[in-house]
């Protein structure tokens, strides 16, 4: 399919050839790209929470919109795989890119343990132990950004408004 | 335990509580600059972090962010938000000087509509603390200029982490008859719904 999907946090979406994913105003979220570098298959998860905290796992229905698949970090890294892999990617050519976890306020949090920092660890650490390499990030920092995926060839456009 | 249902009695009493810490901002603010203050109706919320963003309209949009944390009897956040607009006339209100653009702002710009949100904020608490017969006191303000979204979402999970729920109250302020003004929201930790009415009863 082609044509632009945008998402909206907690949400994730999967594409194929020409498909263009887009989703905005990324704080202290994480953005999580994640491709099949051969196959023009991807998909783009925009997460808010680092972990789910001891509740029951929701069923993904629908990898379109309107989904929470991609509320916290490492299930939306499992729930791209899983998406990707349904739409005929190979998981051993998998390569992922990662954007956000930004600290907006320095005296809410600091920028060691806040919650943009968690969320990319957690990130980080989902892709390491299903063995995604991570391309590319531009994460941290106190930017709010926008990021386009363009499935094709797995290129990431971010843009920040001021 | 949070109230997801509530009834429209309660959320009308809820709604009250931000007619009152929004009516002592207002008054500050009138003080402070000489002029009259409008207030909107204000809007409620209550539900999950990812729901509660979809209140908030264009999160793409720019805008100055003032915020605070609150802890004690309640816990939760809040901010002001002003379009970039509305924080360059503020600034020229403030300091008397002339800014074409949100991206001239500089920093004392920025302390000026700081301090501004922290009158304006803590002038809600302390109504609230009045009317609830509570404690609550706040955190030194930060602030931010960037995506609405961006700037929320982080406050949200700050505060929602645990129980992933927000209460969330939003009312309007601007100078009468002009378009300049920004957004007051409070927002607390879902357990406050039953804190707040419990008070709020025993005052009807």
């Amino acid at each position: 399919m082609s044509g632009e999907i945008n998402i909206k946090t907690g949400e994730l979406a999967i594409d194929s050839k020409d498909g263009i994913i887009k989703t905005g105003s990324v704080g202290s979220c994480v953005v999580i790209a994640i491709y099949d570098r051969n196959d023009s298959v991807g998909g783009l998860a925009h997460a808010m929470l680092p972990h789910r905290r001891g509740k029951k796992e929701e069923k993904m229905t629908d990898f379109k919109s309107g989904n929470t698949s991609a509320k916290y970090a490492d299930e939306a890294v499992e729930n791209l795989v899983r998406g990707i892999k349904a739409k005929g990617g190979d998981e051993k050519k998998l390569v992922a890119k990662l954007v956000g976890g930004a600290s907006m306020f320095k005296k809410l949090t600091g920028d060691k343990h806040g919650i943009g920092a968690q969320n990319i660890e957690s990130a980080r650490e989902k892709l390491q132990s299903m063995g995604i390499e991570i391309d590319n990030e531009d994460t941290g920092g106190s930017s709010g950004k926008i990021v386009e995926f363009h499935v094709k060839n797995g290129m990431v456009q971010v843009n920040t408004t001021l | 335990m949070a109230k997801k249902h509530l009834t429209q009695e309660e959320v009308d009493q809820l709604k009250e509580i931000t007619n009152i810490g929004a009516g002592n901002a207002a008054t500050a603010l009138s003080h402070m600059l000489g002029k009259k203050i409008g207030m909107t109706v204000p809007d409620s919320f209550v539900g999950g972090i990812t729901d509660v963003q979809r209140m908030l309209g264009k999160t793409e949009d720019t805008v100055v962010a003032t915020f605070l944390k609150v802890h004690g009897d309640l816990e939760g956040a809040m901010v002001m938000i002003l379009p970039p607009k509305s924080a360059i006339d503020f600034v020229d209100i403030l300091t008397k000087e002339k800014i074409k653009d949100i991206k001239e702002l500089q920093q004392k710009d920025l302390s000026a509509i700081q301090e501004m949100g922290n009158i304006l904020l803590g002038a809600s608490i302390t109504a609230l603390n009045k009317f609830l017969d509570m404690t609550m006191i706040h955190s030194i303000p930060d602030v931010a200029v960037d995506m609405l979204g961006a700037v929320m979402d982080e406050i949200l999970v700050e505060i929602g982490s645990d129980t992933e729920e927000i209460l969330a109250f939003r009312i309007n302020l601007h100078l009468e008859g002009k378009k300049v003004g920004g957004d007051l929201y409070y927002l607390f930790d879902p357990n406050s719904s039953s804190k707040i009415l419990k008070m709020t009863s025993k005052k009807v």
